[in-house]
């Protein structure tokens, strides 16, 4: 347990300016939405956003796993990332997200319970 | 090649509420589900570091980030904190939302010209999990009135995370380890099947790919940086490869 008592002021400077300030870089490219209109910008800033898309769906994905088998994060993280490439694979094939999402979760559930 | 984004058909001004809402709805439902139980843990630690249920709420609110909220709470409450680590919270949480830069730059590229209120309310809630239901949604069938759909993915999302985390305050509850895991599995799993709605546009495929092969290496190195440098290294040298390609041609 910590042991500073942060004053009352402290701890809503930390509410208000975490909130405000990712308010804030939000706004940044709405006002300089002129300046990001154009068809490259555009491209680009798509393809940055399926890179950390696929940054996130890894990294939670690791995460997961090791919650998963704490005794055994490695194994945890395997069996995570190929639960997310059987959604994946089965997204691709046969559209949909819904049924591969919970097919995917099925396989991570079951392989939880195997090892535990 | 990226498909241009068409001008709004004449009846997407015309759309009710109601439609869209039912659209962002059913879009939002896996992620509102999630952050129902994942905020619980960033109220649970929330409360721990001494925000009231109020402070907890506000930040949710707005900030709606787990990782930056839960990077925000270690700061607050690590053994050798100090009077000012306050600051060094809400430093923390605006360098690891820097990301939502170029979540917000990509939708709002999709997003027919409005107003700055009308577009705040569009993309001023957004997160990593509403972007990326709103991002694959605007590029593959887009919903009428785009940017109250939105408004809305982003409010559905938000809520559910302040309820979650007010909850977890007040409850300071503990899940079983399977149910916890299962729940944190839901986003990547989910996420990787909107990614797959793309799957004509190699490119994006590509840039997802190498997101999801190089941030996790380069995170023990650049922490939450590697989040949003790598992915913006990697566009630029896929857009410098392409335009070389045409070139060539």
């Amino acid at each position: 347990m910590h042991e500073v008592a942060f004053a009352q002021w402290q701890l809503w400077a930390v509410a208000a300016g975490a909130g405000f300030g990712t308010l804030l870089l939000r706004i940044i490219p709405l006002v300089a939405r002129e300046k990001i209109g154009g068809e490259q910008i555009r491209e680009f800033f798509d393809r940055a956003g399926y890179g950390i898309l696929g940054g996130i769906v890894a990294t939670s994905a690791l995460r997961a796993g090791h919650n998963l088998l704490k005794s055994e994060p490695a194994t945890g993280a395997v069996v995570a990332i190929v639960c997310v490439i059987v959604a994946f694979v089965l997204s691709v094939w046969k559209g949909g997200t819904i049924l591969p999402t919970i097919i995917g979760l099925a396989g991570f559930v079951a392989a939880g319970l195997l090892y535990q | 090649m990226i498909t241009p984004t068409n001008p709004s058909p004449p009846e997407d001004t015309q759309a009710s509420l109601a439609t869209v809402f039912r659209i962002a709805f059913g879009d939002a439902l896996v992620v509102v589900l999630t952050f129902l139980v994942m905020f619980m843990g960033v109220g649970q630690i929330s409360a721990e570091a001494g925000l009231s249920a109020l402070q907890t709420a506000v930040m949710t609110s707005l900030t709606v980030a787990a990782p930056a909220q839960a990077a925000a709470m270690q700061i607050l409450t690590s053994d050798g904190a100090v009077a000012g680590a306050w600051v060094a919270a809400v430093v923390a949480v605006v360098i690891i939302n820097l990301r939502f830069i170029v979540m917000v730059a990509s939708v709002l590229g999709r997003l027919p010209e409005t107003n700055f209120l009308r577009g705040l309310g569009g993309v001023g809630l957004i997160s990593a999990s509403s972007f990326a239901v709103i991002l694959p949604r605007l590029m593959d069938k887009r919903p009428p009135r785009p940017v109250l759909y939105c408004g809305i993915v982003g409010l559905l999302c938000s809520s559910s995370a302040i309820i979650g985390a007010v909850a977890g305050h007040q409850l300071a509850a503990s899940v079983p380890v399977i149910v916890g895991a299962t729940l944190g599995a839901m986003i990547p799993i989910y996420f990787a099947t909107l990614i797959a709605r793309q799957k004509k546009m190699r490119a994006l495929m590509v840039n997802a790919l190498f997101g999801a092969v190089l941030v996790p290496l380069a995170v023990p190195t650049m922490g939450s940086f590697a989040l949003l440098v790598l992915p913006l290294i990697v566009a630029a040298i896929s857009m410098l490869i392409d335009q070389r390609k045409k070139s060539d041609a």
